[in-house]
């Protein structure tokens, strides 16, 4: 009966929701076979898919992708939460001023990857500067962050874009943590990095892993940060994706949409493995 | 001074008595276009353009026959993309009544039926085409399905107070490249720029552009392709960030170039320096030249969608674009600097002159010059097989 309620109650979001939703995700599937293409036909349903699977530039992007996001994602798990469990134990006072960590949270991506692109090309705002202090001789000299071969400048953008969504997140449930469970460890003598691994982190945990789950499938698929800031090769899937879909040949197009594809069915497998684990793990640690 | 007007309306009258038949089903299209709008899709990446037909374009329109000239900016790809989903979908009612277009995207829209025509050849404006000039694009037939707009050719750009005598042709550009490590790159196929660069490449390094402009032979492509590829990978350590990376637009290396970060420049438009100093983004110092084993041109066109709301306002506009005015205007470094589409030796003395007396600006290369290694566009096949072996055989091999 409640049930019924609650589907009731979300049915004016949910129409559109599956409606569009489903009906591009019904188009790229039978696209990606090779289907309702335009005046287009193929004899193998599966050519994209083949095409895809003899294509090492395609596993190529697909680790890249991967190897991007779970740094990106670590990271900015690793300091955002060190940072709001900072903040949190600031006294209330000055809570006020920790606003200013909100505002990456304001820039879209896009605008992060210009002013990365402003500040640190060769010839960008801080190359100026140390030319002018005489800290270079020439823009020659000027550390190539940028298009470095690990994409350390992507990994880098992304960590000051999502580490303070961690903040806001982690802030959150930290500030229902009853401040006297510390007092009593600090009176039975636990040191400080005791109260925050048997304390803090087993009740952070829940939001922790949801907020890893977020940023890893946000950055695998992302797309505007590698358009402006990514290299030629590999490159990030969804920079492949967007150059099948739109330079190639309208004949081609069966190949970005099987990627597509291939993305969301990965992003939906790590999802449900992810919490599988993730539940599992934690139901040993409570049993301990 | 009533006389004279009656004289004068008098003398319309018999003028107009004389237009042909075609001109008369255009004065209808007028009178039905009157008071509409009309939506033009475009690449709009250059503000100067954007100017020349927000002001200029617009403003003229709405003078002669009161349309409201709106410009919306899309990448050509993209709009034919929203086309071929709005035929699948049956939108009859579409949003765009006039594409800017040309090449791969032309062909991908005439193979899927989403273009309206033929309409060139009624257009008024279009005696003044030579049609031999405009039966292909990239080599894909037009069949009236395209209007002529403005024509383009590809040169080179440095700063003549950095770089003394620039090297112009392939194998100079190869000694100079390795004498000036870092210096130069191109932008990435298939960027529009980047990848007519290598189809000049591929022209100069390969024999000539004559033996490919009898349509596409694979076995011919397989035979030479080879040249082009080991000259590019052999230029390749020497390149921008040691060709590791390369910009991935023009307007990336566009950047590069005003910073000084690399000293050649690039551009499928041949008066871009031109209206660059006058932007202020270059040094005055910036000249342009041309490879003297060939320099690539092309024909960009206007084109009207199969569900056009307004198509007789559309028609008005393309055929006011390939007016003698507007095309004199727009060949005017000042407000654009776009080579016309006319054949000029079809317009009337006193447009020819005022063609031959215009200033293109010193960092243009003359008429004369520009002709001399011009060369025409591969059929579309050869290029989407370059761009391939090009990601292949370059940007993939350490």
């Amino acid at each position: 009966m409640r049930r019924t309620a609650i589907f009731l109650h979300l049915l004016p979001l949910l129409i559109p929701f599956v409606a569009i939703f489903s009906c591009g995700l019904l188009i790229t599937v039978l696209q990606s076979f090779g289907l309702f293409m335009f005046s287009y036909s193929y004899e193998d349903m599966l050519f994209a898919y083949k095409e895809l699977a003899s294509d090492d530039w395609f596993f190529m992007s697909a680790l890249f992708s991967l190897y991007v996001a779970t740094a990106a994602s670590l990271f900015s798990l690793f300091i955002g939460t060190i940072f709001a469990y900072m903040v949190w134990k600031l006294p209330a006072r000055y809570h006020s001023w920790t606003m200013i960590y909100k505002i990456p949270l304001i820039l879209p991506h896009i605008a992060v990857g210009f002013i990365a692109f402003i500040l640190l090309s060769k010839t960008g705002v801080l190359s100026s500067i140390s030319y002018q202090t005489g800290m270079i001789d020439s823009f020659e000299s000027f550390p190539g962050v940028l298009y470095s071969p690990y994409g350390i400048d992507l990994i880098g953008a992304y960590i000051y874009k999502e580490t303070p969504f961690v903040m806001v997140m982690v802030y959150a449930v930290l500030c229902r943590f009853d401040r006297r469970r510390i007092e009593t460890a600090v009176m039975l003598g636990a040191s400080q990095l005791r109260i925050f691994f048997t304390l803090i982190l087993p009740f952070i945990m829940p939001v922790l892993n949801t907020t890893f789950i977020i940023l890893f499938v946000f950055t695998f698929g992302g797309f505007d940060l590698p358009f402006v800031l990514g290299d030629s090769y590999p490159g990030m899937l969804s920079i492949r994706i967007y150059e099948y879909f739109f330079h190639k040949d309208i004949v081609l197009r069966p190949v970005a949409m099987a990627m597509l594809t291939c993305v969301f069915l990965f992003s939906l497998l790590f999802i449900v493995g992810y919490l599988k684990v993730s539940t599992r793990v934690e139901r040993e640690v409570r049993k301990l | 001074m009533r006389w004279l007007i009656i004289l004068l309306s008098a003398w319309s009258i018999l003028c107009s008595g004389a237009v042909s038949y075609a001109d008369d089903a255009f004065e209808a299209l007028a009178e039905q276009a009157k008071g509409t709008e009309v939506r033009w899709f475009m690449w709009s990446g250059s503000p100067t353009i954007n100017t020349w037909v927000d002001t200029y374009v617009a403003k003229e329109v709405k003078k002669r026959y009161d349309i409201s000239l709106k410009r919306v900016s899309a990448d050509a790809a993209v709009f034919v993309n929203k086309l071929l989903i709005e035929k699948q979908t049956g939108k009859d009612k579409g949003t765009m009544d006039l594409l800017w277009i040309n090449g791969e995207n032309f062909k991908n829209a005439m193979e899927n039926g989403l273009l309206h025509g033929p309409v060139a050849a009624s257009l008024p404006n279009y005696r003044f085409v030579d049609p031999a000039a405009v039966e292909f694009d990239f080599g894909y037939p037009v069949n009236g399905f395209e209007v002529p707009y403005g024509r383009a050719q590809f040169v080179f750009e440095y700063d003549s107070a950095v770089v003394a005598s620039p090297p112009d042709s392939f194998t100079a550009l190869q000694k100079w490249v390795k004498e000036n490590p870092g210096k130069f790159t191109y932008p990435r196929p298939p960027d529009f720029t980047g990848s007519a660069f290598i189809r000049q490449a591929f022209y100069a390094l390969c024999g000539g552009h004559q033996q490919f402009m009898q349509g596409f032979d694979e076995s011919l492509y397989l035979e030479k392709r080879d040249a082009l590829f080991s000259y590019l990978n052999d230029i390749k350590p020497y390149l921008w960030q040691e060709g590791r990376t390369y910009p991935k637009d023009i307007s990336a290396l566009d950047t590069l170039f005003e910073r000084g970060e690399v000293l050649l420049n690039m551009s499928y438009h041949q008066a871009n320096a031109q209206s660059k100093i006058l932007q202020g983004r270059y040094k005055k110092t910036v000249r342009t030249f041309v490879m003297t084993d060939g320099s690539i041109y092309n024909t960009h066109f206007t084109a009207i969608p199969y569900n056009a709301s307004n198509k007789a306002g559309a028609q008005l506009v393309a055929n006011f674009l390939l007016s003698p005015e507007a095309q004199l205007n727009k060949n005017n470094p000042q407000n654009w600097g776009d080579f016309t589409a006319l054949d000029i030796s079809r317009l009337d003395p006193s447009m020819q002159k005022a063609f031959a007396s215009l200033d293109l600006g010193e960092a243009t290369l003359s008429l004369a010059e520009l002709a001399r290694s011009a060369v025409p566009e591969i059929p579309s096949a050869y290029l989407e097989l370059l761009e391939r072996d090009w990601e292949k055989k370059v940007l993939r091999t350490k």
